[in-house]
Formats: structure tokens, sequence, C-alpha cells
């Protein structure tokens, strides 16, 4: 018989809420659950489409520990908390999913088939947008571009005493002079002139609203003022030399702020105009190669003289409940049987808490899956206050860690921002310590006692060569990941990497080695994340005074 | 009102769009490709390098060891280099491989991230993807350990390589066994009918029919782009676009 693996979720249209309980079951046919090990469930999202694919907020559940005991097929409920987002989004070249993905080590080739999809839409918990994203305008400083001008100018000069050499440089000199001093011009006509705001979130069904302040010195006359807003798909597919940039929009709308229209010297002059985005408008979305970005463009017509524009960014979020009632509604589509709950939360989440983001149901058939719980905080072991130790492994804990995976979430913004619901950058912040490491951990009990051991005169050794052997489960927070050199560790390992960390919530360093086949997944571990690793104490480094494992 | 979303590409039983940009590990499982002449070919390279004989290692320290071997991947644009690359590094899983980074749009505006030159890691094997994009002086570091090289370039470089080669001091210096494959001559109609296969199969949701591509269609397809796949792929995905929903 095939080995099987399918996963059902609890509503046909697979459809939930942001904050709601995504319930499901893995129903597995083997006839080999004698000799099945660990099974897991992966939950993350990730883009598809014509840019890179990208991924990010993946967490890793553990549903079952050792061999699958009865007759198949065995089915063991899993249920999650549905993530704040980002919320499921499907354009022409960005498409942007949730999936749960189930891995069953079984020996032998299996394949557990390809992640299933779920669709989040907004509910009662919000992330809010990342502040990265709200920093980021499209206007640039005076400052710079004054820079830039005196530059430009400064090549365009030199250039053109040493013609015709000078050419070189003159062509990059008029690249940077002309855009600073464009708007320079504009700027002096129109005096004081100035759009808001710089930054802005809006929500689906509402209003962006634009203002325009101008107070020119003299009395001048403008042609038109306008503003328009767009909302694109920006998507880089390929690497390399061979990258290219697709761009689609997905909305556009254009008001005029003004007619022609005489201003008066010394006067204020404010132009205001307002757009209304559709009901359906999509998230602003970033990940590393992918983005739904919108912007507003407002530009005046001066007469005779360059125009002057100014370009913002908007924000597009999901609205917090209260605001979320009207005018902006989700109607089900008519083809959609299930009646979703009604939304009770009421404020958006402040962060996302990983501890509760993703928890495993209880693994027996007949159990009703519970609703979601908090691991209760055991308190530190004795003798060390402020390390709670990490922990042997739990099969099929009810409230086993689950674990976020930031790295995936992390490659754009290299100074923690992030830009979108979930996407990349939220997760930089450090992920807390999961519940399973404040437990008691021998890993850290022993390598604690080797450290209170004097470092001279051997002391140590017998209970280092103790250590050595021991098989160990335990949340390894990310320090930094390194590829392991040397002929010392096992060929497996040799061009492996090699994790610089902790054991998650005590401090006690650790270096965990970990097999070649798992580079490409070690090498998007991210610092502060946590991950749960099973590994043996293979030696001890006595500089750094710290076990070595391998994976 | 807003819509709920529905399942993606549901209503033409499929999970995506097969002809949406694929990860590497996709791109090398989902490859129409034949590299078996050249993972046998690196395999025998391999197990030569593995037990050197102290007349060898002298040899080595002369500078005159054995050739090293540089297995080129040539083609323009969009002939499936990077395929022919991640399928045979398939092969190799424990090697490495490198590419130079373009900065991509949002890194060029912010300015904070920009594209490089990886570092070169350690083994006797590499894989350099966009291999065009390297200058000279980083070949003479490439070249230091002597590895296999696997190519994808859009230019023959072996000049390059050679001067690289020649810039090493003596004791670094080896002869080069640069064999190369013009991947432009095997974008056939055949194969990309394969290719459409293999792609939607793969992109299938469950059982019933898959939209139909017709393949007179994908023959004028390949006969208006050339041999630039990654075009024909992008006529292919705006194609499942706007296709009609499959009746089961």
């Amino acid at each position: 018989m095939n080995d099987t693996v399918r996963i059902d979720f609890d509503r046909p249209d697979r459809t939930y809420r942001s904050g709601q309980t995504v319930r499901g079951e893995l129903v597995i046919h083997t006839d080999r659950g004698d000799s099945c090990g660990d099974v897991y469930l992966t939950r993350f999202w990730r883009t598809h489409g014509k840019g890179n694919p990208d991924r990010g907020d993946r967490k890793v559940m553990r549903l079952h520990e050792g061999p699958l005991r009865g007759s198949p097929p065995h089915r063991l409920p899993f249920e999650f908390e549905a993530p704040g987002g980002p919320f499921t989004y499907h354009g022409t070249f960005l498409n942007v999913d949730h999936y749960v993905e189930a891995r069953v080590d079984l020996p032998g080739l299996f394949d557990p088939g390809p992640p299933e999809e779920y669709l989040l839409v907004p509910g009662s918990e919000v992330d809010p947008p990342h502040p990265e994203l709200l920093k980021v305008t499209g206007t640039k400083s005076a400052g710079a571009r004054g820079c830039r001008v005196v530059v430009g100018a400064f090549l365009i000069l030199f250039g053109f005493f040493t013609l015709p050499f000078g050419l070189v440089l003159m062509v990059p000199g008029l690249f940077l002079t002309f855009p600073g001093l464009w708007r320079t011009l504009a700027g002096a006509r129109l005096g004081e002139v100035s759009s808001t705001p710089a930054k802005m979130i809006a929500h689906p069904g509402g209003t962006v609203e634009i203002r325009v302040r101008l107070e020119p010195k003299k009395a001048r006359t403008i042609n038109a003022a306008r503003a328009v807003l767009r909302g694109r798909e920006i998507v880089i597919s390929g690497t390399g030399s061979d990258q290219r940039v697709h761009m689609r929009d997905i909305h556009t709308r254009e008001i005029e702020l003004s007619g022609p229209r005489e201003l008066t010297a010394g006067q204020r002059a404010t132009l205001e105009g307002e757009f209304h985005l559709p009901d359906d408008a999509p998230y602003t979305f970033t990940s590393k190669h992918n983005e739904v970005a919108w912007d507003v463009t407002v530009s005046v017509d001066i007469p005779s003289w360059p125009d002057w524009h100014q370009e913002h960014k908007v924000v597009v979020w999901a609205a917090p409940a209260e605001e979320k009632d009207a005018p902006h509604r989700i109607q089900e589509a008519a083809d959609v049987t299930s009646v979703l709950p009604a939304r009770t939360g009421r404020a958006a989440r402040p962060a996302r808490d990983s501890e509760s983001a993703l928890r495993s149901a209880p693994t027996s058939p007949g159990d009703p899956p519970s609703a979601p719980k908090r691991s209760p905080r055991r308190p530190p072991a004795p003798g060390r206050p402020d390390a709670a130790p990490s922990t042997v492994s739990t099969p099929a804990d009810s409230d086993a860690p689950m674990v976020s995976d930031p790295a995936e979430a992390t490659p754009s913004l290299p100074d923690g921002g992030g830009a979108g619901p979930g996407a990349d950058g939220f997760d930089t912040v450090e992920a807390p310590d999961p519940p399973s490491s404040r437990r008691e951990s021998p890993l850290a009990a022993a390598v604690a006692a080797i450290l209170e051991e004097k470092s001279f005169g051997g002391a140590r050794d017998p209970l280092i060569r103790r250590l050595q052997g021991s098989r160990h489960t335990f949340d390894l927070k990310v320090d930094l990941v390194k590829h392991t050199f040397g002929a010392g560790p096992d060929p497996t390992y040799r061009h492996g990497r090699t994790v610089t960390g902790s054991v998650a919530g005590t401090g006690i360093a650790v270096d965990v080695r970990f097999p070649t086949d798992r580079n490409d997944e070690i090498d998007d571990y991210r610092r502060g994340a946590v991950h749960p690793v099973t590994a043996t104490v293979v030696d001890w480094e006595k500089l750094s005074e710290k076990p070595v494992l391998e994976a | 009102m807003t819509r709920l979303p529905r399942l993606p590409y549901a209503h033409l039983n499929l999970r995506a769009n097969p002809f949406r940009e694929l990860t590497p590990e996709e791109r090398g499982a989902l490859a129409v490709v034949d590299v078996d002449a050249w993972v046998a070919c690196i395999r025998k390279r391999r197990a030569t390098e593995a037990g050197p004989t102290v007349t060898g290692r002298a040899a080595r320290a002369r500078g005159s060891g054995p050739p090293v071997l540089v297995l080129q991947l040539l083609g323009s644009s969009g002939v499936g280099k990077t395929t022919h690359l991640d399928a045979l590094h398939r092969r190799f899983p424990d090697a490495p491989r490198v590419a130079w980074s373009a900065p991509s749009e949002r890194e060029r505006r912010s300015r904070r991230i920009p594209g490089g030159w990886p570092p070169v890691p350690p083994g006797d094997l590499l894989f350099v993807d966009d291999a065009h994009a390297f200058p000279r002086r980083r070949w003479v570091g490439v070249l230091a350990g002597r590895r296999t090289l696997v190519l994808a370039t859009q230019r023959d470089l072996t000049p390059m390589l050679q001067k690289a080669m020649a810039a090493r001091p003596g004791p670094g210096r080896a002869p080069l066994d640069v064999r190369t494959s013009d991947l432009t001559a095997q974008v056939t109609p055949d194969v990309l009918r394969r290719i459409v296969a293999r792609r939607l199969e793969s992109a299938r949701r469950g059982g019933g029919s898959l939209p139909k591509i017709d393949a007179a269609d994908v023959v004028s397809l390949l006969r208006r782009r050339g041999p630039d796949l990654r075009a024909v792929l992008d006529d292919l995905y705006r194609r499942i676009q706007t296709h009609p929903p499959v009746t089961p």
C-alpha cells in the first residue's frame, strides 16, 4: 500500500479570519506506522507568481512523536491561531497564500504531498504595520538634494574644462543635477510648498486625503494641481544580471486639486482633495522580491516653468474591528456556505505572539481540539534564578513548543525593518523563548555543573566525559551561523553549518553542527530566532567553555 | 463590499500558475534536462581528487597537477542556464552554489543592502551562476582551490580563466580543462512540450482535466521567441492568467 498524507481543514472553504483558530487533522495512511518517527506540521506564508518566491512566518509544530500505533488511517488533529497577516491576495503578478505542510519521518522515499493552502482574511486581530514601513516616504531631504546638485555641478564644470574627455564626467553630472535642480526651480516659483501627509495609513473602503500648501513670494499663476493615487504590484524575477522587475497597476485614480488659479504674493493657499479607496483594495505588502505598493503623486503645473512634483507612500492596511464595520464590510461570496463567527476583538494586535501562534491539538483521535491555552510558566531551576533551563523533548505534548522562524521574514531590511503584515521584517523582533525552554534541562544543568568546577586541574574532565555522547532536545537560540571547517567533524557535517547560540531561556552557550543536507534550512536561520534541536554532545570547547553538539 | 478570496487557480484545477517563477529546488526538480554525462564527468574527477598520491601532491606543489575541470553551461539570457545548473546541483547537494547578486529594486532605493560578490566557500566542487558577471580578479581567488567548477555563463570564459590562472603564483597554477555545452542548441519544440507538460502536472490540484496548451501553439511560440525559454514561459504565464475555467 502507498503511504499517503492528507490534510483536512474543519471548514470546507478553508477561510479563516485572523485571530480565529485554524483546525484540522492530518490523515496518514501507512502500513509502516511502527517504523514511523516524528510527525511535524509547518505553517507559513508564501508568494507565488512572476516574482521570485518569498516566504515567511514559518512555524513548526510536532504533532506526534514515535511510532504510529493502531491500524491506519492515523488521524492527528491540529489547531493554531490564524496569523495577523499578511492576508491572502491573488493578483496578476503576485499571489500571497498561507499554507500548512506535513512532514512524516518514515524511512525510505516518502512524499507527504504538496502543502495545502488556507485563506486568511482580516479579523479581530490584525498585525500593525511595521514602523519601518511608516518611516519610508518618497520625499528626499533638501540636504541630500542640495548635495547631489553641488556634486553634479562640480562634475559638469570639471568635465567642461577637460573636454572632450570630460564628457564622461558631464553625463553623470547632468543626471545628478537635473532632478534636484528641477525641483528647486519649481519650488522657487511656488515659494514654500508642501503636500501632506507624508506618511499615511488608509483602509480599504476608506479615504486618502491630500493637502497642498503654497505660499509664493510673488503673485503667481498655476495651470492646475493634480494628485494621482496608484496601487501597483512590483515583483522581481530572476537573479544577478538576469534580474527583471515586473510592474502592474492595480488601481489608478487622478483627481484635480485645483484648476487655473492666481496665487497672491505672501498668502498661503491650500488645495485639498480626497481619494476613495476601493473596498477590495489590496493591502500593502512587502517582501524581498514582491510588493504591493500604494502611492500618491502630487503635481503642480506652473505655466512656462518646470512642474512641481511630490510623491507620498500610502500604507493600505486592514482596519481595526470598529472601523471595519462601516463602510468597509466584508461580504461572503455567494458560494461560501460556512458561517464565520462574529468578530469579537477590538484592537489591533500589538505584536506577534509566537508562543501562542501555533499549538498542537490533542493527539488522541477521539479528543476534540481544545481551546487555545498557554503552557504554564514554571519557576526557574533552584540555584539558578536567572536560568530557566531548557528541556527534554516532549512528545506530542498538547502545548508543544511552537517555534517561529524569523529567518525567512528578514532578508530585505537589515536593521530589523520589515514591511507588510508578516512580511519581511516583522519577525526580526527576537522570538520570545518558548515555554519548553523554561523547563528542566539536563543539558543546561550539566553544562552549568561543569562551569561551576574549576577550569584547571582536570576537575571538569569527568563531567565533560559524562556529558559526551548524551543526546538532548532543546530550543536553540541562534546567534551566528557559520560554515563548519576542519577535518575533525564527521564527513556528514564537514561541509555543513555550525550554529553558535544558546539554549533558549538559559544563556548556556552551545555550538551545534548540522549535516550538509540541511545547509539550505540552516542558512535561513537568523540571529535571535529559536529552533527546536535534537543533538548529541560530541566535544567540549575549552577556550569558549561550551559544548559542541551534532544534530 | 469585498468578496472573500478563493483557493488560487482552483478554477483551473491548479494550485498555482505552472509558469510562475520557481524556487531553485523546484527548478531543479522540474528541469527537463539531460545532465547525466556531466554528472559522470564530475564524479570521475572527484574520485580522482579524493585520493591523491604522494607523487600527485608533489606534482601539485610544483604547479603541474591534474588539470582543473571547468564545465561551462553557455547560452544567452533565458535559455535555461540556471535551470541546468540547479539540476546538476541537485545531484551534488553538498557542493556550494554561489551567484552574483544584483541589488533588488528596493535595495537600490534604500541603498542599504548592495548586491555584491559572494564569498567563495571551501570545497572541491563549486557551482557558479551568473559567472560572466565575475571580474577576473575574483576568478584568481576562485581558482585558488583547484576545485572543479560548474559555471552558468552568457559568454565563453575560457580566455578569462586562463588569464586568471596565469596570474596566480607559480605553485598555484594548473592547466585548465574547460568543457562547454551550448544550451541554445538544446531548446527544441520537443523539450518545450515536455517542459509545459511537466509544469502543468506539477501544479495539478486534483484529478480531472487541466488547461490545454496546444502543441502547435508551443511551436509557434518558440518560433516567435527564439531560444528564449523565459520569454516563452512569460507568454504561457499570461495565458494561464486569462484561461477560462476548466470543466472537470
